[in-house]
């Protein structure tokens, strides 16, 4: 049988058999499935567990339970914040600033913005995809009401120092939203400290559930989001729609099985992506994206030159990475995340996200190491060889 | 970052996994005509070369810089020219490629990059 491995946990992670064990409390014909809503027992016992899963996260990310609000998923979380923030301080200004290595929903959420009117500061990182805190101080303006920033980037896994933003956020009067969708769970937050106003985060990524996420709102100073569904004026009149408890405990349960075990797991992984980088090294001629010590130890993102994207991809296809190449989109436009840091399109296209996670193994990475040597080789002798040193 | 499904007709499944006569030819010049076209900016770049003896093409060989359906496509029509007459190099149309590949609409620039390289190949051979 052909061996196949699964290197893409920043896409997405299996759910913790621990966590699906208490998720399916809530599914069968107990006392815990009914409609947290409802007034009566069956309902109360239901919202006792929804507000308890609140409890249980905002403990471990040193948030009070009532800044927490339920969403489907980072991409809700993401929209509510920009969208609801816009929406709310309109009166106020009508002035954004984010990253152009943000995640599409960020993005997308801002490009919408723009065709309402609002005025958008798309701010480019470094070579490295650092967002420096100064770049963002010289581009405010006493019409700015909100300022977006992921805390690790999704493709390179470059970590912002979003504690130097928010205080400058802070200082100016500014709303600092932070989308946390690859950090929740993997680096120390503790919003007590932390002065974010609006922190965007997930279950999926932390071996959770899909279909769940949150949004951090802050209650002292408060901070306002005009709601962008309605129907029943759920999660504290911001999100409108009957909380599915299995997911939301499920989402507990996991918080707390990332923020327990984050030391152990960030250094067993971390010293997995070393061996990975170690061995990717072998090959000549490629680059690192993100550099070294400014990214999460889950994720590794390298591009090879001299090879096309999709077929390194394709040749790589027992092994589940994420890829830099757009080649099957009707667009070919390589990842904007790399073209932002200045590297060429062949270099974009030919770029690989590795990442790792809680079942990840040293023969997975030898595996992979030894797989993409193979294939950059092989594709590399295809290339005519007046490209060979051009590329 | 996200990655549509990628779909290759078996013949390109084929050919990507075994692109065999890449590399090139051992022959001196003046026995071969040669055809470049493409840019690594289009992701692709094919390089021909075929051998020429009186009206038959007797062996070719390619390199290639680009998607499967690339390779794939290379590869094939060096195995259509191969023990055939020279006139069949310049008679080759991205259409054929595309419907002996399955190429989607989306790689008809391929088809169109690897007729450029021949034509280049068959001015060539009308010049010998």
């Amino acid at each position: 049988m052909t061996k196949r491995v699964y290197m893409d946990y920043a896409a997405t992670t299996p759910v913790d058999p621990c966590v699906i064990e208490e998720m399916n409390r809530y599914l069968g014909p107990s006392d815990l499935f009914a409609n947290p809503a409802s007034s009566h027992w069956a309902g109360a016992e239901a919202k006792k567990a929804v507000e308890g899963a609140r409890e249980r996260i905002a403990h471990k990310l040193g948030a009070h339970p009532t800044e927490i609000v339920w969403t489907s998923g980072a991409t809700e979380s993401n929209n509510l914040a920009l969208k609801g923030v816009a929406a709310y301080y309109q009166t106020k200004g009508r002035h954004i600033v984010t990253a152009r290595t943000e995640h599409k929903a960020v993005l997308d959420s801002a490009q919408a913005l723009q065709s309402e009117g609002f005025e958008v500061t798309f701010l480019t990182p470094d070579e490295s995809g650092v967002v420096h805190p100064d770049q963002i101080k010289s581009v405010l303006r006493n019409d700015t009401i909100l300022v977006s920033l992921m805390h690790v980037n999704n493709e390179i896994g470059v970590i912002q120092d979003i504690h130097a933003v928010a205080d400058i956020c802070r200082a100016r009067g500014v709303l600092f939203h932070v989308d946390g969708a690859q950090s929740v769970g993997k680096l120390p937050i503790d919003l007590s400290r932390l002065p974010v106003d609006l922190l965007s985060f997930c279950a999926h990524k932390i071996y959770g559930p899909k279909g769940v996420g949150g949004l951090f709102v802050r209650r002292h100073p408060k901070v306002n989001l005009s709601p962008l569904q309605h129907g029943g004026g759920h999660e504290y009149g911001f999100r409108s729609g009957t909380v599915p408890s299995h997911l939301v405990t499920g989402f507990a349960h996991a918080v707390e099985l990332a923020v327990d075990h984050m030391g152990v797991e960030s250094t067993r992984i971390g010293t997995l992506k070393k061996r990975l980088y170690d061995g990717l090294r072998d090959t000549p001629r490629i680059l690192l994206n993100g550099a070294v010590g400014t990214t999460v130890p889950n994720i590794l993102n390298v591009s090879f030159a001299g090879v096309e994207g999709e077929s390194l991809l394709h040749g790589l296809r027992n092994l589940a990475v994420s890829s830099g190449s757009a080649c099957a989109s009707a667009s070919r436009e390589p990842s904007y995340v790399l073209r932002a840091l200045g590297r060429d399109d062949a270099l974009a296209q030919a770029s690989i996200r590795f990442s790792l996670g809680r079942f990840s193994t040293e023969s997975e990475v030898d595996f992979a190491s030894a797989l993409v040597a193979e294939q950059v080789a092989r594709l590399r002798d295809l290339a005519p060889e007046c490209l060979i040193s051009d590329i | 970052m996200a990655i549509r499904d990628l779909e290759y007709s078996p013949t390109v499944l084929a050919y990507f996994d075994q692109p065999h006569r890449a590399g090139t030819l051992k022959v001196p010049k003046t026995q071969m005509v040669e055809g470049r076209s493409g840019t690594t900016r289009e992701g692709f770049v094919v390089q021909f070369q075929l051998q020429v003896a009186g009206q038959a093409i007797t062996d070719g060989r390619y390199r290639v810089y680009g998607c499967p359906h690339g390779i794939a496509a290379a590869a094939w029509v060096v195995d259509q020219l191969i023990g055939g007459a020279t006139r069949n190099v310049g008679q080759i149309r991205p259409q054929q490629i595309a419907e002996a590949l399955d190429l989607p609409v989306e790689k008809m620039y391929v088809a169109l990059i690897v007729e450029d390289a021949l034509k280049q190949c068959a001015a060539q051979v009308e010049e010998e």
